[in-house]
């Protein structure tokens, strides 16, 4: 009975159009589509934020019914028509990468549907109220060389090896990512794009590299569109990302989460509105050669790992509300050879109950130069203004070491282990504790010009004579607080007085006034320096290096020698 | 405003200071893989405020499965650092919010200790994730089974 009725309306409608459904095949690319002649729509998007075609839906006809786009087009399709429509797959079993098609009751005159191709393939669909597949109101879309989905299968999703080029073989990142497979190479020309790329699962393996690091530019335009919060947001193990920039998002440049192996290398990132670089519950990563600026929360974020087994180096922050934050990341976590400047607070692992794995403990933080960290003019969250003015903080964690750094330039501290009550921060947090520091060493650095102290050990706000365990040894410093801070707190040996450190001090910095947050979409940002404007090796040949061995570079830890101060 | 309201807190903690109170406690062990829902997560049960609580954390959702009875308003409390948000997994699936409103926490996000609520007046399984943090079935995922009363 349906089925008899379809047909009907379907005869009907072919009538009116003047049998625009023939069956004879009409495609002058061979593709054997039914129906009208293929029209090219390639080059003929929109471009912009993300590459868009417009299809006319009409009472009863998709226009043009036949055509071809690019690989990662949004075709969008608009009900100009009196009544209502549908569209549906014509064959249930093709693969579309996920779920295609709009309810009748969501298309009605007006009403829009829009859906972004991201495979090569040659996608059949209809409408069930006035057509059936193939026959009277139905159209196709054919992506690209149209061949994968040629035989009408799952095949629409089959995935590539080599080097992908994008916008050569692909128009967007996000198009050569899903047919990216494991060991692929997604090769990216100088050019601002408008997209944000989700690596999912599958994709594993696969390093996307920018052929000019700070031309190859990912441009989020601050997007409030749910989905392009990040430059890139990489949930498949192995992932390494190279050589490019990603601005302008409303939340993080490039995000890896839930992942074993991950690489980010010669990265920028520039006013990402949560985290620049940022890792998450991820484990065997490294950040090398990258450049954080302009993010109110932290340039760069490795969060709630244990053993996180992930080394930052040759990296540079600034102009971050804090330069690395690490909440819950410790264990066989390393920080080194890296310069944060001219944030509000510069190296700040800390506990949180805001995620898991709490208390944060053991980070290393190695041969960096920290300096200057007190500037007020950045965007800013709420820690990072209370932190201001520091250069390391050990913030309510347990067992790190902060070793051989130069420390310089800082309105409060140089180098402290302090508590981190959040209980006092968030007084309306059921959940909050209050953090304890215990059991960090601060060793072998060279700290000076702190207003404040050079270097100081508050364990607990509950005792101002329990050290907690934290010591400091063999730093070159003035000032501490407690005063004689090597003398009551050493790291080895016995102490030669009994250690009592300033706790209303601590409250009192803790509590001081600093400036608002600027915005970060506007905050005035300096010029990337030299380090973040240098490019990878040999970017366009050089070998395809999945992150399945991070951290690759080996660093012999011992050996690292305090650095000198950069030029002025 | 925060940095000011901290001062606040900062001087009446240094008056209760004698008395102490709890440090820092114990690690809190990672949750195993997630899982598809099972007809063994329980109905949930509203809290004082009449509203059954998932808490929203850096970056997932807690209880990632919940079942609550028709009627039930439930609510998303961030107690996580970052801004999250939440979205349908399906974006054509009808969530038959109270007066047709629909699911999902608005544009400029869903901030560090805000709330978001929602009321399920008809039984069915509603599937939602965070798209900053995740995607619609794979980390920060989640989903409220809603049964018929």
């Amino acid at each position: 009975m349906i089925r008899t009725r379809a047909l009907l309306v379907a005869l009907v409608v072919a009538l009116g159009m003047g049998a625009l459904a023939s069956p004879a095949a009409a495609s002058s690319g061979g593709q054997g589509v039914k129906g009208d002649k293929i029209v090219d729509l390639r080059g003929k998007d929109t471009g912009g934020h993300y590459p868009t075609v417009a299809l006319a839906v009409k009472d009863n006809s998709f226009n043009p019914q036949n055509v071809r786009i690019s690989i990662g087009v949004t075709v969008k399709w608009t009900n100009k028509g009196r009544i209502a429509h549908n569209i549906l797959p014509a064959d249930k079993k093709q693969d579309f990468g996920k779920k295609f098609g709009v309810d009748t009751s969501k298309f009605g005159p007006g009403a829009t549907y829009s859906f972004t191709f991201n495979a090569p393939g040659t996608y059949g669909y209809y409408c069930s109220l006035h057509g059936a597949p193939n026959t009277a109101m139905f159209g196709n879309i054919i992506v690209g060389d149209g061949k994968a989905g040629a035989s009408g299968t799952a095949a629409a999703k089959k995935l590539r090896g080599g080097t992908l080029r994008v916008p050569k073989d692909f128009k967007t990142v996000q198009a050569a990512v899903d047919s990216a497979k494991p060991g692929a190479l997604v090769l990216v020309a100088p050019g601002v794009y408008h997209e944000a790329v989700t690596v999912s699962g599958e994709h594993k393996n696969i390093v996307i590299r920018g052929e000019s690091r700070a031309t190859t530019i990912l441009d989020g335009d601050f997007s409030e569109e749910p989905g392009h919060e990040n430059g890139f947001k990489v949930l498949a193990n192995g992932v390494a990302i190279e050589n490019m920039t990603a601005r302008n998002f409303k939340s993080n440049g490039f995000y890896w989460t839930g992942v074993k192996g991950y690489r980010g290398s010669y990265l920028t990132s520039i006013r990402a509105g949560d985290y620049g670089i940022y890792s998450f519950d991820a484990v065997n990563g490294q950040f090398d050669h990258d450049y954080g600026s302009g993010s109110p929360d932290a340039g760069f974020y490795i969060g709630q790992c244990y053993p996180c087994n992930a080394l930052m180096i040759d990296d540079e922050a600034e102009w971050n509300g804090l330069g690395y934050s690490g909440t819950n990341a410790g264990g066989s976590l390393y920080i080194v050879r890296s310069s944060f400047h001219n944030n509000r607070a510069g190296i700040v692992p800390n506990s949180g109950t805001g995620e898991k794995n709490y208390p944060q403990h053991g980070a290393t933080i190695i041969g960096n130069t920290v300096y200057s960290n007190n500037n007020g003019a950045t965007s800013a969250i709420d820690i990072a203004q209370i932190a201001t003015g520091n250069g390391i903080l050990l913030a309510g964690g347990n067992d790190n070491v902060a070793q051989r750094n130069l420390v310089y330039d800082h309105d409060i501290g140089g180098v402290a282990a302090i508590p981190l009550p959040e209980k006092l921060i968030n007084p309306k947090n059921p959940n909050a504790v209050n953090f304890d520091a215990k059991n960090n060493k601060i060793l072998d650095n060279v700290v000076k010009d702190s207003r404040q102290f050079d270097l100081g050990i508050v364990s607990t706000i509950n005792s101002a004579t329990d050290a907690g365990g934290n010591c400091a040894s063999g730093n070159t410093f003035t000032t501490s607080m407690p005063a004689d801070i090597e003398k009551v707190a050493p790291c080895t040996g016995t102490a030669g007085a009994p250690f009592k450190t300033d706790i209303p001090r601590f409250a009192g910095l803790l509590a001081r006034s600093t400036p608002p947050s600027a915005d970060y979409k506007t905050v005035k940002l300096p010029d990337p320096p030299a380090s973040a404007l240098v490019d990878m090796p040999n970017a366009k040949k050089a070998k395809v290096r999945p992150a399945t061995n991070e951290p690759s570079i080996k660093v012999d830890y011992a050996s690292i020698k305090v650095p000198t101060a950069p030029q002025q | 405003m925060r940095t000011r309201a901290l001062a606040f807190a900062a001087a009446g903690w240094l008056a209760l200071a004698p008395i102490g109170c709890g440090s820092s406690s114990g690690t809190v062990s990672r949750r195993p893989e997630k899982t598809n829902p099972t007809t063994t997560v329980p109905i949930a049960a509203p809290g004082a405020d009449g509203t059954v609580l998932v808490v929203v954390q850096d970056n997932d959702f807690t209880p990632q499965h919940l079942r609550v009875p028709e009627g039930t308003t439930v609510r998303w409390f961030n107690q996580g650092f970052s801004p999250h948000r939440i979205a349908p997994a399906d974006p054509g699936q009808d969530f038959h919010g109270v007066g047709g409103v629909s699911f999902g926490t608005p544009a400029d996000r869903f901030h560090e200790r805000e709330s978001y609520r929602f009321t399920f007046t008809t039984a069915g399984t509603y599937d939602y994730y965070c798209p900053i943090h995740g995607l619609p079935h794979a980390r920060m995922f989640a989903s409220v089974e809603v049964t018929r009363v």
